[in-house]
């Protein structure tokens, strides 16, 4: 199969991934934090390496201040919910970009109807003077928070979040980043971009497997109230969730094995080297790019970006994802939940074919689906 | 004889360690001796005091 679905999941997973959950189902471990016995500590053992490499990974001082998550989407809520949520008699307002994720809009628009929140929206563009412009303009004094998406899934366009980040501090305004896409392919930096809050998958850029969503929290940024209340293996007399991080967001049981594959992941960025794989994905979609649009596609995604989203004016974009499916070309058609870019792109009616490349993407497997696509369209 | 220094989570108690070894200081992670669970530090009592003022200097809070 020719697997061109990397911006939902990667696939395959390195080897190094693979070994470590290996590892990690074979060797006795325990619960982390949940006892003294050896299993138990050489399991907490490992997931603070895997804090320590993501704090490494994404530059961030403290690696306390990485939260394990389910997913991304749960991350993002956490964020949402326990900044915005508290039920003050104050609205917060709430600066939003059209490219964000329904994991984003639909917990804002929630805040929304119950009251809690103001949103606004701005526009990004690949101009990174007027997309700052726009964003500026959109500010309000009181805006409490931006979000921001560090890629989006739908056009690949990468909103400029260092500037973005400045502008909103400027203003008094926390910053949230969503880095589902850009985690593993863009060079984030907490510390430097000046991010308050990083949200990101690590089964996605990250190689890692499903079911882990990492939450980073900068040191100057306020904590968010718990969307989860439970078990955090320690201060078991008290009431209330313990004040510190990780475990104040952190209730119930981690997921050690996803956990250890993303160490493997993590293992196998450092070891290849982000920006080689980058280099060689950029490669790919860029031919991608130059393909479809000889084949009369119509491109809507950034030329820098590991995807490519066209769309055809014969062929609707899950008749042609179908038709990929059974030449076992595997790419995604539809809204990718993100339907205001749709709208900003004006393909909100018909939705768009998006085939996303990965490390383990070879030029033998684009030619082929360029063969298999331009066969589809004749 | 040894010396506990309460942290009170895992996460603090790996942090300690790691704090810890940097200054040539090996300890132990282990479970709070008083009520209520928790992780502890155990390390050798001529050590207890600058320990703890390495944990403090680092972030992590000892507990009583």
């Amino acid at each position: 199969m020719i697997y061109l679905d990397n911006a939902a999941t990667s696939f395959p997973k390195p080897r190094s991934c693979v070994r470590e959950m290996r590892r990690a189902l074979r060797a006795p471990l325990g619960n982390p934090g949940r006892g003294g016995h050896r299993a138990a500590l050489e399991a907490a053992q490992l997931v603070y390496r895997a804090r320590c490499m993501t704090a490494d990974f994404f530059d961030l001082a403290d690696p306390a201040r990485v939260v394990f998550c389910q997913n991304t989407t749960a991350a993002l809520n956490t964020v949402l919910w326990g900044l915005l949520g508290a039920g003050k008699e104050e609205k917060s307002r709430v600066l939003v970009s059209v490219l964000e994720h329904n994991s984003v809009l639909r917990p804002l628009y929630e805040l929304r109807r119950r009251g809690a929140v103001t949103l606004d929206f701005f526009v990004p563009c690949e101009d990174e003077e007027v997309c700052l412009a726009r964003f500026c303009a959109a500010l309000r004094p009181n805006t409490r928070l931006a979000c921001v998406t560090c890629r989006s899934n739908v056009s690949g366009l990468a909103p400029p979040v260092f500037s973005l980040c400045r502008a909103a501090h400027k203003n008094r305004t926390l910053f949230l980043a969503d880095a589902a896409q850009a985690a593993g392919f863009d060079d984030i930096s907490m510390r430097r971009d000046g991010i308050d809050y990083l949200c990101a998958p690590a089964h996605k850029g990250l190689y890692g497997v499903t079911g882990l969503g990492i939450l980073l929290v900068s040191p100057r940024a306020p904590l968010p109230k718990p969307l989860l209340y439970g078990g955090a293996g320690f201060a078991g007399e008290r009431r209330q969730m313990p004040p510190l991080l990780p475990e104040r967001l952190e209730a119930g049981t981690l997921p050690v094995h996803a956990i250890a594959a993303l160490c493997g992941g993590l293992t196998f960025l450092r070891q290849e080297g982000r920006e080689s794989i980058v280099r060689r994905e950029q490669r790919h979609s860029a031919r991608l790019f130059e393909g479809a649009e000889d084949a009369g596609c119509h491109l809507h995604s950034v030329r820098d970006a590991p995807m490519v989203t066209l769309t055809h004016p014969r062929f609707a974009p899950e008749e042609l994802a179908e038709k990929l499916d059974r030449a076992r070309i595997a790419a995604r058609a539809g809204l990718h939940c993100a339907p205001l870019a749709h709208a900003a792109l004006g393909t909100l009616e018909s939705g768009a074919l998006r085939l996303s490349v990965g490390a383990f993407t070879s030029r033998r497997q684009i030619e082929r689906t360029l063969k298999v696509l331009r066969q589809i369209l004749r | 004889m040894d010396a506990i220094l309460n942290v009170g989570s895992v996460t603090a108690a790996q942090k300690a360690r790691q704090l810890l070894k940097k200054a040539g200081i090996f300890v132990e992670i282990t479970r709070t001796r008083t009520a209520g669970c928790g992780y502890a530090v155990r390390v050798r009592e001529e050590k207890k005091v600058l320990a703890a003022a390495l944990l403090k200097e680092g972030g992590v809070r000892v507990k009583p």
